[in-house]
């Protein structure tokens, strides 16, 4: 009987044998897995923040101390819009922050995703992330006086692109949100901030921050 | 029936306690709720906190319990690559082998080949595994690279979530949305082996719809045999298509797209034959053409629904084997959350007709015809304040001829904050039979005569295994961590261990003499036959050095041990040897991205491959090269160069006979010109 095409297979399995071996992993992979998970709640706290998160508290601590003309509210308990335009960079962050929390004049707080210029009209703060900025310049143009404050990330922004404030990340050492503030911008929409907020900003150049 | 030695089977039970011991750990220590709620600190704590930079993908990433990869756009581009397949390279644990200009053997965590049947790819949610052959046919695809928004990659099996067949891997293409690519690309180039290659887009459309045209066509010759000679390898690629994406109201949007493609490729195969010298490298003109078209539509009202449906016509004309494939798929989707559970169920039909002309090498004996019915359920579960994620799935699948095919999975991720995640999972996953298995039948190799063959022509010939041929099963346990260290690296690694049972393989029946010629005939037929275990481990390390200066540090393990599942029915061990060892055990890769200023990028790939036992390679190293400049805004020309280091050097011999080519270093200069807008 020709059988030239099967080999005798020699078995490379060392001391282990491939039964024994396969458990073997199987009881390694269980002890890391283990191993990993129960490490795990020991280091949970982070000292490094998600930058977003960041953000997002800054955008809510924002409007606790800037003040908006009656006028654009409908009603003594309208909230304080606060839009973000596409596309989101927050998810859920922002809604967590603003979940269950008020203005210094007891308003309730509102986030939402602005996709037009009427949409971004009404509201009272609109942050402008990098990539929002690019693509929305023609939108960003047309939103002129409005008492709607502009919150980007760039330098650029606040430099010129209409911005009153920027969340800018400053990559030093640590990396850290700074707060950067135009202050004619702030003017030029007819809105106050108090000096808590005020002395904690990064003036831009050439427009004083006080 | 032999039983079969039981002997990964009863750790299948001690790692399925695996998500259950992770969650008693958990809420036996003390929940860890850190200082989330940013919103109780005051103004000056919180311009004092480190921030750490997730990008859009990495937090896309962060907590999958998989063993996911992502190729983006960025990565495309720089690593000059001039087709989708040869960007898969870049993926630690997926083999990608250039067996000629127009064929390629892909495959992830072993069980590498032309026609590796464990891998489920899509374009767009498209299925392009080919159920006839049980494989994917690399050279059928063709897509405008720089529209590609990016390539997903799962090594292991996709879990409930995916679609049929995703058995070692999935590899998801994501094409741009129209919307994004508004405005005019025109890219042309040309190199060693290219003639000439062009590609031109318009898109036009606002920021609520738009559309996409492109057209594309490619000349290029083939590669040399490996002592240097030249051999055919024709190319002539011609496509058109286009994409459209529209809002859908307030609450959705839909899109539409299609391709149309007529490739003429040229390929030399080992035709076997009954008289001297037995085997005669004969040239094949194959001419590939046809078309595809894919609806989907997706609306957020009551959870998030889509429903897609898509069409898919492929036709090969060659000598060697002809074909012609129509598939259509219907697909429903349903997202919704409750409480903490996000569940997701969807159900789906495919039709596929498949039309196989016999020819003397491969003859096809079965139905053209069959449907597969596929449902699954997913409840993604939130535990532990969002930190620990456990997803419970199951999919089944209802192939004509087969019983139900179940697809359970248990995986469970824990992410304690931005910066790390630790997954694990444990899923079942199977890869139901093809015509390939069953149906189609043919020569499987001629072997000279020698003294052991009686002084005749050996002529083995593969029996289909009809009916009787089942589902290869798959019963993976994997692991993952995913880091993110100081503000510039990240590390990715992931060990898997994977037990399958009954791969399917060709089985010895008795040797027989035939008149006529004399020959002798060894008939062989395809039968689930092999066992065994797949272990490794991929790790991914990318360290940002300088803002200007990115790099990534790849390795996989892979490490396969199989054998004949029953020893009173031999196999074929050419079958067994190659699905074995034929991927390397050690792959490490190091990649550079570097910013020269704001005009110039020098860009470079390093990989080295150890040992290829199954097909004779020895360790070799490999270095892709690109220049690129930014010569005006808009307007870049890269300068390529693969494999620098060979001048030639074969990566990979066909099961089918292909003509050993051996590709080698290849030069390619391209000119793209892009305007946003219109």
């Amino acid at each position: 009987m020709v059988n030239i095409v099967v080999r005798h297979r020699v078995r490379r399995d060392g001391v282990l044998g491939r039964a024994a071996r396969a458990r073997s992993i199987r009881a390694a992979t269980l002890v890391l897995a283990l191993l990993s998970v129960a490490l795990a709640p020991i280091r949970a706290h982070a000292t490094a923040k998600d930058e977003y998160e960041v953000r997002a508290a800054l955008l809510y601590n924002i409007t606790r101390f800037v003040s908006w003309p009656d006028s654009t509210f409908q009603s003594a308990s309208s909230a304080v819009v606060i839009g973000v335009l596409s596309p989101d960079p927050f998810g859920d962050k922002l809604d967590r922050v603003l979940h269950g929390r008020r203005t210094s004049g007891d308003r309730p707080l509102r986030a939402l995703e602005i996709r037009t210029l009427d949409e971004a009209r009404a509201c009272h703060v609109l942050f402008v992330s990098e990539e929002a900025e690019r693509s929305h310049a023609a939108l960003l143009a047309a939103l002129d006086t409005a008492p709607t404050l502009l919150v980007g990330e760039s330098l650029d922004f606040v430099r010129g692109g209409g911005g009153a404030f920027a969340l800018w990340r400053d990559e030093g050492k640590v990396a850290r949100i700074e707060l950067h503030l135009n202050a004619s911008e702030v003017e030029e929409a007819g809105l106050e901030v108090r000096s808590q907020l005020r002395r904690l900003c990064e003036a831009v150049e050439g427009y004083p921050a006080r | 029936m032999v039983p079969r030695a039981k002997s990964g089977r009863g750790g299948a039970a001690a790692t399925a306690l695996l998500p259950v011991l992770l969650l008693a750990t958990l809420f036996g220590v003390p929940s860890a709720r850190a200082a989330d709620d940013l919103g109780d600190l005051s103004l000056e704590e919180l311009l004092e906190i480190e921030v750490l930079t997730v990008s859009r993908q990495e937090q896309d990433l962060l907590g999958v319990p998989a063993a996911v990869a992502v190729i983006s756009r960025e990565d495309i581009r720089r690593s000059g690559v001039s087709t989708v397949t040869e960007a898969l390279r870049l993926v630690p644990g997926v083999q990608v082998s250039r067996i000629n200009a127009n064929a390629w053997a892909v495959s992830a965590r072993g069980f590498a080949g032309r026609l590796s049947n464990k891998l489920l790819v899509l374009v767009d949610g498209r299925s392009i595994y080919t159920p006839t052959f049980s494989g994917v046919h690399w050279e059928a695809l063709d897509l405008v690279l720089e529209d590609i928004e990016r390539i997903e990659v799962v090594r292991g099996p996709g879990g409930a979530l995916w679609g049929t067949n995703a058995v070692n891997g999935v590899i998801n293409i994501i094409t741009r949305d129209a919307r994004d690519t508004r405005g005019v690309l025109v890219s042309t180039g040309g190199g060693s082996r290219t003639d000439g290659a062009a590609t031109v887009r318009i898109g036009r459309g606002s920021e609520e719809s738009a559309w996409r045209v492109y057209a594309k066509a490619l000349q290029a010759q083939g590669f040399d045999l490996e002592g240097g000679r030249a051999a055919p390898g024709e190319t002539r690629r011609r496509q058109v298509g286009f994409r459209t994406d529209h809002e859908l109201g307030e609450f959705g949007s839909w899109r539409l797209q299609g391709d149309w493609y007529d490739f003429d490729l040229e390929e030399s195969i080992d035709t076997p034959s009954l008289a001297a010298p037995y085997v005669q490298p004969t040239c094949y003109a194959n001419r590939i053409h046809g078309g595809n078209l894919l609806a989907e539509a997706t609306i957020e009202r009551h959870g998030m629904w889509k429903l897609r449906a898509w069409y898919d016509d492929a036709g090969r004309e060659s000598g060697f084997f002809n074909d012609h494939r129509r598939s259509f798929e219907l697909d429903l989707q349903h997202g919704f959350t409750r409480g903490r559970h996000h569940l997701m169920w969807g159900a789906g039909w495919r039709r596929a007709l498949a039309e196989i002309e016999d020819t003397p090498f491969i003859q096809y004996h079965g139905r053209g015809q069959n449907n597969l019915w596929t449902a699954f359920l997913q409840d993604r579960i939130s535990l532990a304040d969002d930190h620990l994620r456990l997803d419970l799935g199951l999919r089944a699948e209802d192939h004509p001829f087969n019983p139900v095919d179940w697809q359970p999975s248990v995986r469970a991720a824990w992410t304690p904050n931005v910066a790390r995640t630790t997954w694990a999972s444990l899923t079942r996953a199977v890869r139901s039979p093809a015509a390939m298995d069953r149906a189609v039948g043919g020569i499987f190799d001629i072997v000279p005569p020698s003294t052991a063959t009686m002084g005749l022509p050996l002529v083995v010939r593969a029996l289909p295994g009809g009916h009787s041929v089942g589902s290869e099963v798959l019963i993976a346990t994997e692991m993952g961590h995913r880091q993110q260290i100081g503000s510039s690296w990240q590390v990715d690694l992931s060990l898997f261990h994977h037990d399958y049972r009954d791969i399917t393989t060709y089985t010895l029946l008795d040797p027989v003499v035939r008149p006529d010629g004399p020959h002798l005939e060894q008939p062989v037929r395809r039968a689930n036959g092999i066992e065994g275990v797949a272990a490794g481990a991929e790790l991914g390390v990318a360290w940002q050095a300088l803002s200007d200066w990115r790099m990534r540090l790849h390795y996989s393990l892979t490490s396969l041990d199989l054998e004949a599942q029953d020893t009173t029915n031999p196999v074929y061990a050419g079958d067994l040897r190659r699905a074995e060892e034929s991927t390397p055990r050690h792959v490490a890769q190091w990649i550079s991205w570097f910013d020269l200023g704001p005009r110039l990028e020098l860009d470079t790939v390093l990989t080295v491959y150890s040992r290829n036992h199954a097909q004779e390679i020895a360790p070799w190293v490999r270095w892709d090269a690109r220049v690129g400049w930014h010569l005006a805004p808009g307007l870049e020309m890269s300068v390529v160069g693969q494999n620098l280091l060979r001048s030639h050097h074969r990566e990979w011999t066909g099961l089918l006979n292909e003509t050993p080519k051996a590709p080698g270093r290849i030069l390619y200069v391209g000119l793209t010109w892009r305007r946003s807008g219109w």
